[in-house]
């Protein structure tokens, strides 16, 4: 990279060895920070000069690195992804940033997201809420035509608006309450406004929130921080839609 | 009976309604359902009880007949007891449990403040709840029970019913700055308190529509302040004189 502006940042990093380890934010210098890196590969030359020094490099869940697989999680500066609306860290980019900047990284917070190491949370509770009911029974036979359920474009666009959620879980970490209300209703509300997934829906939202309880998340109380950060843009309306579908489904079901 | 064995979708469900009710209050978002459903009934006591003492205005006589009649309906009065009775407990134990539910969903704090967008009436429902609740038992202390200010309770007869001077007990209580202020200031909190409320009374039970949510959230300013500026009106009144013992 030949262009843009070169800096240096103050980071505070959580630094935990273990799942058991206990954890502290420790104080690194980020040198030579090019102004159109992204939040990660400042991280990576971090990562760099730490490995050059013997030090082991910090610990961060990434994959595409283009936004669109939900793997990068940290809270930075007390917002999930950074707070850079609609974009997740791996697309935050470095120039949002002032030089000589403090910078806090965190990890997820949630009791149902336990630390595995640094910055890497096990999101799996996310894996065992789909499990439980984030799917369609389909019994398989011949492809149908493609045009043969006609879906009104109100509801494909709900469907869709709600498909956007990669599962990364910034709502969770964002909640006061740790709830992880906006990821189950984005399926669930995905699922209901399909003519496939509709069959289902109330028997889908009461599993699906039956596992979500098990896991330990907190409960919804309307803040919308979870709406504020998601990277998908998903509106809380979503948890409208659940909580019509479940309070439904558990008094007629 | 499923006869697929590796099919694990519930099958008929003949659980008798109330128990379905029972078991729906007991999960995460029944907790919440229990607070929009009590919290709206709450909601309309309030409303009711600033219809009442809105007739202040129209004098002694009036209020005082008013409060009569309805002292001298114990069946109206005990249902709206009996109702608040359930609905008090219900509100508070589901915001109690919720609460301590969150706490535990994450037990380690971030070293970094929370920034994430919310308005700060919604972070504190359980504190500005609270305080709320105890503004009321102190406000039937001393209107409902006397254990204080007993001396401005006076015994009349209106319509040929027994009662009490309301209006003379109000207006005496609220020349006492100490009190009417800590009245103003309980409305304002029970106000910012309604503000998150009436909003989330409806996203917690599934209402939602993309052109009238906003409208939902803006009217929820007007009604939680609107009528706390009704309940405001009256010791201010009697604070400058306006309203005065006849």
């Amino acid at each position: 990279m030949t262009t843009g502006k070169t800096m240096t940042l103050k980071l505070h990093v959580w630094r935990q060895a273990g799942p058991n380890a206990p954890g502290k934010m420790t104080d690194y210098v980020a040198n030579n920070v090019n102004e159109h890196m992204s939040f990660l590969e400042m991280l990576d030359v971090v990562n760099e000069e730490l490995t050059k020094t013997g030090e082991e490099p910090i610990a961060f869940d990434h994959d595409c690195r283009e936004g669109i697989c939900g793997a990068c999680s940290m809270v930075i500066n007390g917002i999930p992804h950074g707070g850079h609306k609609g974009v997740t860290a791996c697309q935050l980019h470095m120039r949002h940033f002032q030089d000589g900047q403090d910078i806090y990284i965190e990890p997820w917070r949630a009791k149902a997201f336990p630390v595995i190491r640094d910055l890497v949370t096990n999101r799996s509770a996310f894996d065992r809420i789909i499990a439980s009911g984030g799917y369609v029974s389909v019994n398989t036979g011949g492809a149908p035509d493609a045009n043969a359920l006609p879906i009104p474009k109100k509801d494909a666009d709900q469907a869709f608006d709600a498909a956007a959620c990669i599962g990364c879980g910034a709502c969770v970490a964002a909640c006061k309450n740790a709830s992880a209300m906006l990821f189950v209703a984005a399926k669930v509300s995905h699922l209901s406004h399909t003519p496939q997934g509709k069959v289902e829906a109330g028997d889908r939202a009461r599993t699906m929130i039956a596992q979500m309880d098990a896991e330990g998340f907190g409960t919804c109380s309307n803040y919308s921080q979870c709406e504020a950060v998601c990277p998908k843009e998903i509106s809380v309306k979503v948890i409208a839609d659940l909580n019509r579908e479940y309070i439904k489904s558990s008094l007629l079901k | 009976m499923s006869s697929n064995a590796s099919d694990a979708r519930p099958v008929q469900d003949t659980t008798p309604l109330l128990m379905q009710t029972w078991q729906l209050m007991n999960t995460s978002i029944g907790a919440k359902v229990v607070m929009a459903v009590t919290g709206v009934g709450i909601w309309f006591w309030f409303l009711t009880h600033m219809a009442g003492n809105l007739m202040i205005y129209a004098g002694p006589e009036v209020m005082n007949s008013y409060a009569a009649k309805l002292h001298a309906t114990p069946a109206l009065l005990w249902v709206a007891r009996i109702a608040l009775l359930i609905a008090f407990p219900l509100h508070i134990g589901s915001a109690i449990r919720t609460n301590l539910h969150a706490k535990a969903a994450r037990p380690v704090a971030y070293a970094y403040e929370n920034r994430s967008q919310a308005n700060p009436g919604s972070k504190t429902m359980l504190i500005s709840g609270l305080l709320v609740a105890t503004f009321i038992l102190y406000h039937l202390a001393h209107f409902t029970w006397h254990w204080f200010g007993a001396d401005n309770v006076r015994t009349i007869t209106i319509d040929g019913l027994q009662g009490i001077d309301t209006y003379r007990m109000v207006v005496l209580g609220f020349q006492q700055p100490v009190i009417a202020l800590i009245y103003i200031a309980a409305q304002i909190l029970l106000a910012q308190h309604l503000v998150h409320g009436l909003y989330s009374m409806c996203q917690h039970v599934g209402l939602w529509g993309a052109s009238w949510t906003p409208a939902v959230k803006r009217a929820a300013y007007v009604l939680a302040y609107g009528v706390a500026a009704g309940f405001i009106s009256i010791p201010l009144s009697v604070m400058f004189g306006l309203v005065k013992l006849p």
